[in-house]
């Protein structure tokens, strides 16, 4: 199986805070990884190492290595824009833009100077795959914001899909819905690994055991286990994996 | 003690009451100075056709003749060329300070620009006569004349300075503190979620400006833009300055004019023995107050349903 991402001693310090130690993991391509950890383990700050969203917030310092395809993503001949449009991220709370539901979706195509009926396409073929499709195709040009939240979530699933990534990140998609919504988002980002890369924090462990081929727990910042979702859940090496995976009653 | 349900109740009914009674009688001000204006405007409205006011070119006060359309045009005019200019200066310079300064740069330049807004218009006025007008008569006139022939409102013959142009530049330097005090305030509001949202789909950080976060602060930056045009509607003293005060409509910016709050300033308390003189000054401050507020409830209304509907 072929790593489409591989970290390498990657430590995170917020102005002298150390939030991620020595991580090391290989991200398998075409499948569906998750993160899960108690809350400020580290998780979302990890996905945002992983395209550089970390470089917006100030005082952040990394170091180590991530490399996507075999490129260092921190390299100093990488296009962030361009790294960005290639590892996508949905995050927790969705944050539809102040446009039309069409221009949501459009907006990323756009970016890169898709129009006219192949613009349509991506617009459509997004909102497919999202999910969101027969619920939104007779209301495009209505403001976004008007969607229910789970709709709206599925909106930005929608948005990152249409610039084609390569990889999704996933922050925790489903904390903020109702308990239909979130199953169905679940439900397709389950599908989405027939295409994509995909890396979820959960810290819904009945979620990860459903979605993901792979789990790796964090605690405080390490990297405690990794491996298969049935290795991590059912016979875990670590003390900590062991009394946290318990927990849940799993 | 805990207070009681009732007594709690009391207070917060005195709150909602004094509040109530505070905002009555601010926006009863305004109905009362309309209607005091009106009532001292009535005789030359009842005297004279109203279309005649407005559309009439022939301001001679001492034969009757009141036509207020020279200083109406006069007014719009440098209204207008205060906001050209001022809109787009004031938006970079909002979008550079809420955007891209450093925290140290932005702590020194936002309150140099409040400072602007403490200046007394007095001083504009002055700094007019002394910089633009002279730089319209020496430099921009002559250029006019000699390469501007043909172009709608920019060409002239002569230009003594006192013009237009001349009120429009200083009006909009004077509402640059309020548009870009309040844009700035309004685009750093705009959720940091929203440009990450945009970033994360690979947006550069000029895109992300221009599509996202001023769409995003469109309404706030309407109230701006519409907080300046009524201030720059009825300033008086620097625009009366600079404009020349003559009462002809404008055929280019180069010409003189003669805005209405400079004819109210300029005239009341004059030549009060002329009939009708002082109902014609009332009646003008009166259109102006009707346009400040036409205006006001214009933009909300149109521009707010605009937004609500395409964008928000
Ligand atoms: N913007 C930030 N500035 C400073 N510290 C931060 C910031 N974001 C997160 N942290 C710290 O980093 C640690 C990990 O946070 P985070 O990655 O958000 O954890 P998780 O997503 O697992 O809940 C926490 O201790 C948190 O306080
Ligand atoms: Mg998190």
């Amino acid at each position: 199986m072929k790593a489409q991402i591989e970290v390498r001693n990657l430590s995170l310090a917020y102005r002298g805070n150390l939030a991620l130690k020595d991580i090391g993991v290989d991200i398998p391509e075409k499948q569906v990884t998750a993160i899960i950890g108690p809350s400020g383990c580290g998780k979302s700050s990890l996905l945002r190492c992983l395209n550089r969203m970390i470089d917006l917030i100030p005082g952040t310092k990394v170091r180590g290595k991530v490399t996507l395809d075999g490129e260092d993503i921190y390299g100093s001949r990488v296009d962030v824009m361009d790294l960005r449009k290639r590892v996508g991220m949905i995050c927790q709370k969705p944050v539809p833009l102040p446009m039309s539901i069409y221009e949501n979706v459009a907006f990323g195509p756009r970016l890169y100077g898709v129009h006219g009926k192949a613009l349509k396409h991506a617009v459509e073929r997004s909102l497919r795959s999202a999910g969101l499709w027969e619920e939104v195709k007779d209301r495009l040009k209505e403001p976004a914001i008007r969607l229910s939240i789970g709709q709206q979530q599925r909106l930005c699933l929608a948005r990152g899909l249409a610039v084609e990534p390569e990889v999704l990140l996933f922050d925790e998609p489903t904390s903020s819905l109702d308990p239909v919504s979130a199953r169905h988002v679940e439900q397709q980002v389950a599908e989405l690994k027939r295409d994509y890369t995909v890396v979820i924090v959960t810290h819904d462990l009945h979620q990860a055991k459903r979605v993901a081929d792979h789990v790796m727990f964090l605690y405080l910042g390490e990297l405690i286990e990794n491996g298969t979702t049935t290795q991590v859940f059912e016979s875990p090496q670590d003390y900590w994996t062991r009394m946290y995976v318990a927990g849940a009653g799993i | 003690m805990y207070m009681t349900a009732g007594k709690r109740r009391i207070k917060d009914i005195i709150a909602g009451r004094a509040m109530l009674v505070t905002t009555a009688f601010s926006t009863g001000l305004v109905f009362a100075i309309a209607m005091g204006l009106y009532l001292r405007a009535r005789p030359l409205l009842a005297s004279q056709p109203l279309f005649g006011l407005f559309f009439g070119e022939t301001w001679l006060p001492s034969e009757g003749q009141f036509g207020l359309k020279p200083f109406i045009v006069g007014t719009v005019w440098v209204t207008a060329i205060a906001i050209i200019i001022a809109l787009p200066l004031c938006l970079l310079t909002a979008v550079f300070l809420a955007e891209y300064a450093p925290q140290r740069v932005r702590s020194i330049v936002k309150p140099l620009i409040d400072l602007l807004a403490g200046i007394p218009s007095v001083v504009y006025g002055v700094w007019g006569i002394l910089v633009v007008v002279p730089f319209i008569a020496d430099r921009l006139g002559p250029f006019a004349v000699a390469n501007l022939k043909s172009v709608p409102y920019l060409s002239t013959e002569y230009s003594a300075g006192f013009s237009v142009l001349a009120g429009g530049v200083v009006l909009a330097i004077m509402v640059f503190p309020v548009i870009i005090s309040v844009s700035e305030e309004v685009l750093r509001a705009v959720p940091a979620e929203q440009r990450e949202a945009a970033l994360a789909l690979g947006a550069t950080k000029f895109e992300t400006i221009r599509k996202v976060v001023i769409r995003k602060a469109l309404p706030g930056l309407l109230a701006a833009v519409v907080l300046g045009v009524s201030r720059a509607l009825g300033e008086t003293m620097a625009v009366l300055m600079v404009a020349g005060n003559v009462p002809m409509a404008p055929k280019s910016v180069f010409d003189a004019c003669y805005p209405l709050p400079a004819l109210i300033a300029n005239n009341y308390g004059e030549v009060m023995s002329i009939p009708m003189y002082d109902s014609a000054l009332l009646g003008s401050a009166l259109i102006l107050l009707i346009f400040v507020l036409f205006f006001n409830i214009a933009a909300r209304t149109v521009f707010g349903r605009m937004l609500r509907e395409h964008i928000q």
